[in-house]
């Protein structure tokens, strides 16, 4: 299936709300069709959607003030692809256009919205700017574009820029990242608590509070002590709770600093709210993430060498997920979610665009 | 008269705006290469690779997953009298690439033009690459053997307490096998983590319990490695702040070192757990012809835990008079009494020297001396000194696998007031090492 849409977009924001206007023109195309594969990819979030249904057999054209999507399938190395192209023309004039090959799997819809995300920001700004320097902007500001490879004219010197190729992995978003590594944090922490109150006639020996707002005054009043406990629970079960917060935060994307902080908030979150009845130990709140860190990223370590040196098996998978579980949940996850997307933006000669337009209707018949 | 002086001066005034406009021409031309050479940095430091920029020169690298360096030089040429070039020379595993890229001399002063057009160039330099991606800056060490411990100076083993050890060393080390170089190294681009487990003496109850355990972890806070090559010879001097972890609870059942008889039979009290919050460590690397000569030594300091002998053989009656710094409350939580525990919490200085001589006369030697002190917090007359002296032998049966020997003395000497004691063993070890 092949399926022509042409979006008219207007500049004017509609009152009361921060979203742009686009105006679609479905050709060939029903409401029906529109329901099951348009309306779960485009960013209602940040773009008002109206519809407009006709059938020509116009041949796609950039103009200013459109934007084109053209969606079909690819297939790539045997593997096929989704395939979401749009033409469009810079302020200077220069056509280009974007193909993206989206590969298929679990959150395929969210891929296709990222496609059209970026593709639809690249037109707006390339209104204001020449589409190469809206490229390069868009190469500074974010790490979604890797692997990038310009396409130019042969030669040392380079006298034509046809284009880029590159790959692009979805990157989360600041808030995503604090809400998942917070709700890990809270998960592993719930484990602790379970487990604690499981051992609860180990544990008692320790209280000296009630579930009370005065007792919860009275125990920031008396701050932190070094606790009595068992060597091992100093050190060993300690190190592990604050080796998961470290490598909870790590894999998602928080820098070695970053980590450490979560770590030790994941720790006064456990010394404060898990552990309420106890007094808050000092001992706990330097080794819980100090240890945690330095044995967490020794793990992480040890699994981006296996991951490097081993096939791809249950084996390797096993040894991952003992080493660094949270690291292993949160890779699969966001590699399901930013799967295998590949990108071209192609600047386009007119006079080319023209011959294969015509080649398209009157060779091809298409 | 006055018509001449005005053509004079007309004259005088149009040189002097060529002269200003060629120097400022001159100017931009050398700015230029400088600008954007910093530009670059900029980006590559946000991609997440380190940069050292000297003017229209650039040298980048980066650690994860391996080794990447990158030079790169951006130079101005002439064109003609319209246009010029930006030429861009890069260099990256032993590969160099040469690119120019032509503008029109009008947009000589519009930066981010010229960016928007090479940034790109530019940024696809620092492309994974398929031959540096396969390399593996990992070096990985497994050993696993069987020892014997003696609680007394005599080598060869008499007592029937025997231990099958497995150790794993992984060292993540990229400038391992760099060229003639100066680089610093920052958080995390060295680290070097070591477990080590035995597992129940004459394996019995095997997966029942893992009776003695040690690991020592550490990574490179700031520390530089330099590395001078000349033919086969190479020399490598790595250096830098530290930090670490290191734990260790050995397998040891003699009286001495034992709480009390009643309490626990069968339960190590030697022990020690510390965070190296910062410590020192130099590495100088000596190779030739595969041949490797390394000496180390490392001191640091931190905050742990670690047991006494002055905390030994305590009954129950003598529980009363012990020093309040052996806090833990473990058996009264056990039933086992209002008894404390053999630990307090302590300041640890770890000084280390090791010599490793790798294949000579086909062989890895070892020699290492650890000493640990420890200092109690609460009490400034409790301390301990810890003595471990290890050799280790091996002979390479294959390109990568040593069999070989090993032996371990140790000597703990504590100190709580008047209370002194000491105690020493040894070990002696039939091991196996293979670098995977």
């Amino acid at each position: 299936m092949s399926i022509f849409i042409f979006i008219n977009y207007i500049n004017a924001y509609s009152a009361g709300q921060d979203k742009k206007e686009i105006k679609i023109n479905f050709i060939n195309f029903t409401e029906k069709d529109y329901i099951e594969y348009f309306s779960p990819i485009l960013p209602t979030e940040n773009y008002i959607f109206s519809r407009y249904y006709s059938y020509s057999d116009d041949l796609y054209k950039p103009a200013k003030g459109t934007i084109g999507f053209y969606i079909g399938k690819n297939v790539i190395d045997g593997k096929e692809f989704y395939r979401i192209s749009s033409n469009a023309v810079d302020r200077n004039g220069t056509a280009f256009k974007f193909e993206w090959d989206i590969s298929d799997g679990f959150f395929l819809n969210n891929r296709k919205e990222e496609a059209i995300e970026f593709t639809t920001n690249s037109i707006f700004e390339s209104e204001k700017s020449d589409i190469n320097t809206v490229f390069a902007g868009k190469l500074l500001q974010t790490k979604a574009i890797a692997e990038l490879n310009p396409l130019y004219s042969d030669g040392e010197v380079v006298k034509e820029i046809k284009g880029y190729e590159f790959k692009y992995n979805i990157q989360r978003s600041s808030t995503y990242r604090a809400v998942r590594t917070s709700s890990e944090i809270l998960f592993s922490c719930a484990i602790g608590i379970t487990n604690y109150y499981m051992t609860r006639a180990e544990n008692e020996v320790d209280w000296k509070y009630k579930y009370t707002w005065s007792d919860g005054k009275q125990k920031v009043k008396d701050g932190w002590y070094w606790d009595p406990n068992n060597f091992n629970t100093n050190t060993i079960y300690h190190l592990y709770a604050g080796m998961t917060y470290y490598q909870i935060a790590r894999s998602n994307y928080y820098s070695v600093p970053e980590s450490f902080a979560w770590t030790f908030g994941g720790s006064l979150i456990w010394e404060y709210i898990g552990e309420w009845r106890e007094q808050v130990s000092l001992n706990d709140m330097i080794f819980t993430p100090m240890l945690g860190a330095i044995t967490g990223e020794a793990f992480i370590q040890t699994t981006k060498f296996i991951e490097k040196e081993m096939n791809p098996g249950i084996l390797r998978e096993t040894i991952t997920f003992v080493l660094n579980p949270f690291g292993w949940f949160n890779k699969m996850l966001d590699s399901s979610n930013s799967g295998d997307i590949r990108v071209r933006l192609v600047f386009i000669n007119p006079l080319q665009t023209a011959i294969e337009n015509k080649l398209e209707k009157e060779v091809l018949k298409r | 008269m006055k018509i001449i002086k005005l053509f004079i001066i007309l004259i005088a005034t149009f040189f002097y705006a060529g002269f200003l406009n060629h120097l400022n021409a001159s100017e931009g031309t050398s700015a230029l290469p400088v600008q954007l050479a910093s530009d670059f940095q900029k980006i590559l430091e946000f991609k997440g690779w380190h940069a050292d920029n000297s003017g229209e020169s650039l040298n980048a690298w980066k650690f994860n997953p391996s080794y990447h360096l990158l030079k790169v030089s951006i130079n101005y040429e002439e064109r003609d009298k319209d246009s010029f070039l930006i030429v861009i020379n890069s260099e990256r595993g032993g590969t160099e690439t040469r690119k120019a890229f032509p503008f029109n001399k009008r947009d000589i002063s519009r930066i981010d033009n010229i960016e928007s057009i090479l940034n790109p160039y530019l940024i696809s330099l620092t492309n994974s690459n398929a031959e540096e991606e396969k390399k593996s800056d990992f070096y990985p060490t497994v050993k696993g053997g069987y020892y014997r411990t003696n609680d007394n100076h005599e080598i060869l083993p008499e007592k029937s307490e025997g231990m099958f050890f497995i150790g794993w060393d992984l060292v993540y080390d990229p400038l391992r096998d760099a060229d003639e170089s100066t680089v610093p190294l920052y958080l995390g681009d060295y680290m070097d983590a070591f477990f080590k487990l035995s597992i129940d003496r004459e394996g019995k109850k095997f997966f029942g319990k893992l009776d003695e355990f040690e690991f020592d972890i550490n990574f490179v806070l700031y520390g530089k490695n330099i590395k001078k090559v000349s033919g086969e010879e190479s020399q490598r001097n790595l250096y830098g702040v530290f930090t670490g972890i290191e734990y260790y609870r050995p397998y040891v059942t003699s009286k001495e070192v034992l709480w009390s008889d009643d309490v626990y039979t069968d339960h190590f009290h030697i022990q020690y757990c510390f965070w190296k919050v910062a410590e020192f460590v130099q590495t100088l690397t000596f190779t030739n012809g595969g041949k490797e000569l390394s000496f180390k030594y490392e001191f640091g300091i931190g905050p742990g835990q670690n047991s006494s002998l002055t905390a030994t053989n305590v009954t129950e009656d003598m529980e009363d008079d012990l020093n309040p710094i052996f806090v833990s409350n473990w058996y009264g939580k056990n039933d086992l009494g209002d008894r404390d525990h053999n630990y307090y919490w302590s300041m640890t200085v770890p000084v280390k020297l090791e010599v490793t001589a790798d294949k000579y006369l086909n062989s890895k030697f070892d020699f290492k001396y650890h000493f640990y002190y420890f200092q109690s917090l609460f009490d400034k007359n409790a301390q301990d000194f810890l003595n471990r002296f290890i050799f280790n032998y091996g002979f390479y049966i294959t390109e990568d696998i040593t069999a070989g020997f090993g032996y371990e003395f140790w000597h703990i000497k504590s100190i709580e007031n008047e209370n002194n004691k000491s105690h020493y063993w040894n070990r002696f070890n039939i091991q196996m090492e293979m670098k995977l």
